[in-house]
C-alpha cells in the first residue's frame, strides 16, 4: 500500500485519485481513437462527450451514495462504489442518448472498452489506497497491508487475498479481449456477462464490508446486481445475434 | 485519416485537476463536521460551568462550520466543473476553457490541494482557448 505520494511535510497527493485520473484519461484517449476509427461524425462526438461529460458528476454522486446507503455510513465520510456509479451514471447517460437521439447500442459498444481500461486502472488505485481488499488466505498470492491500513484493522498483519489486483488484471484482459476477439455488435453483452460473472465470484474472495440490501444476506449487493448485468448481457446478445440473422 | 482537431492537453489537466480537487473539497467537509461537533462540545462545557464565553462559543462554532462548508461547496463544485468541462475542451473549447479558468480561480479557495487543482484548471482553460480549431481536419464519413 502506498497511499501518498508525498511531496513535501504538507502536500500528500492520493494515489487513489491519482490512478483514477490515469484511468479516465487512458479511457478518453481510447475512445477518441475509437471514435475515429468507427468514422463518427464531428456531430455525433460532440453529443457522446456532452452526454459522458454530464454524467460523471451522477457517477461520482451514485458511487457514493450507493456506499453510504449499503454500508450505512454517512454520506460525506464514506467511500465510493463502483456499482453505484456504474448504475447512476449509466441512467442518466442512457437517457441523454435517448434524448439526443443517437444509437444507444452501437454508442454502447464504441464505449465499453474505454470503460473496462478504465476500472482496471482504478482497481489499482484500489490497492493502493488500501480498501476493496479481500479476505485471509494463506496462499502464495496473499499480500500484507500495512498497519492501520482497512485490511490491517480486519485482520491484523495477515496476508489477505489482493482483489483489487485480480480484478484488474481480469480488466485488463477483457479489455484487450473486448478489442481484438469479440466482434463489434456483441462488445455490451460480452462486457456484462463477463464482468457480471467475473464479479459475482470475486465477492466470495473479498474481506470488506460488503454492505447489505433488501434485507437479505445469501448475496451482497454487488452479488445481486452483477446477477442482473448478467441477464441484461444475455437478453442483449440474443437480441444482437437474431437481429444479426434477420 | 485526416489528423482530429484539437489537444488532449485541457482534458488531462482537467481530470487531473478534478481528481486532485475533490479529496480536498471532501476534506473541508469532513473538517467542517469534526470541528462543529468539538466546538459544540467545548461551548456545552463552558454553559455547564457557567462561563460567560458560551455564547462566544456558539458563535464561533457555527462561523466555522458555515465557513467550512462554503468552502466544501466552492471546491466540489470548481472539481467537477474542472473536470467536466476539461473532458468538453476538444469538443467547445471556447466555453470550457472560459469555465475551467473560472473554476481554477474558485479552486483556490479549497485548500492546499484545491490550489493545485486551481493551477492545472487554469493551465487546462487557456490551452482550451488556444487550441488551434481546424474545421477542414474532420473525421472521414
Amino acid at each position: 500500500m502506498f497511499d501518498y505520494l508525498v511531496l513535501s511535510e504538507s502536500l500528500k497527493l492520493p494515489m487513489y485519485n491519482l490512478w483514477i485520473a490515469a484511468g479516465l484519461i487512458a479511457g478518453f484517449l481510447f475512445l477518441e481513437k475509437q471514435l475515429f476509427k468507427y468514422s463518427i461524425s464531428e456531430k455525433e462526438q460532440k453529443k457522446i462527450y456532452i452526454a459522458i461529460a454530464s454524467s460523471i458528476p451522477f457517477g461520482f454522486f451514485g458511487a457514493r451514495a450507493f456506499d453510504s446507503w449499503v454500508t450505512g455510513v454517512g454520506l460525506l465520510y464514506g467511500g465510493f462504489t463502483f456499482f453505484g456509479g456504474f448504475l447512476s451514471a449509466s441512467f442518466c447517460f442512457l437517457l441523454l442518448l435517448r434524448i439526443f437521439k443517437l444509437k444507444i447500442i452501437n454508442t454502447l459498444n464504441i464505449l465499453v472498452p474505454s470503460l473496462a481500461l478504465a476500472h482496471a486502472f482504478g482497481r489499482i488505485g484500489c490497492f493502493f489506497g488500501g480498501c476493496c481488499h479481500g479476505s485471509a488466505t494463506h496462499s502464495f498470492l496473499g499480500v500484507i497491508f500495512p498497519q492501520n491500513s482497512p485490511a490491517d484493522l480486519l485482520y491484523g498483519q495477515n496476508p489477505v487475498h489482493p482483489t483489487q489486483l485480480y480484478e484488474a488484471f481480469f480488466l485488463f484482459i477483457l479489455f484487450i479481449l473486448l478489442i481484438w476477439k469479440v466482434p463489434f455488435r456483441f462488445r455490451t453483452s460480452f462486457y456484462l456477462i463477463g464482468y457480471g460473472i467475473f464479479r459475482f465470484l470475486i465477492e466470495e474472495l473479498r474481506g470488506d464490508p460488503r454492505g447489505i440490501l433488501l434485507t437479505q444476506t445469501l448475496f451482497s449487493p454487488s452479488q445481486l446486481i452483477s446477477l442482473a448485468l448478467f441477464l441484461i448481457g444475455v437478453v442483449l446478445f440474443f437480441k444482437n445475434k437474431t437481429s444479426a440473422s434477420c | 485519416m485526416a489528423e482530429q482537431k484539437g489537444t488532449n492537453v485541457p482534458m488531462i489537466l482537467g481530470i487531473i485537476g478534478g481528481a486532485l480537487g475533490l479529496p480536498g473539497a471532501i476534506c473541508n467537509g469532513l473538517c467542517a463536521g469534526a470541528a462543529s461537533s468539538v466546538m459544540t462540545e467545548a461551548s456545552k462545557q463552558i454553559a455547564e460551568q457557567g462561563g460567560q464565553y458560551s455564547a462566544l462559543a456558539d458563535n464561533l462554532s457555527t462561523g466555522l462550520q458555515t465557513t467550512l462548508m462554503v468552502y466544501f461547496a466552492i471546491g466540489l463544485i470548481t472539481s467537477i466543473g474542472g473536470l467536466v468541462f476539461g473532458i468538453l475542451a476538444k469538443k467547445m473549447s471556447l466555453v470550457a476553457g472560459i469555465v475551467m479558468i473560472i473554476c481554477g480561480i474558485g479552486s483556490f479557495f479549497s485548500g492546499l490541494l484545491g490550489i493545485i487543482a486551481g493551477i492545472l484548471f487554469i493551465i487546462g482553460g487557456i490551452f482550451a482557448l488556444v487550441q488551434k480549431n481546424d474545421p477542414s481536419s474532420t473525421p472521414a464519413q
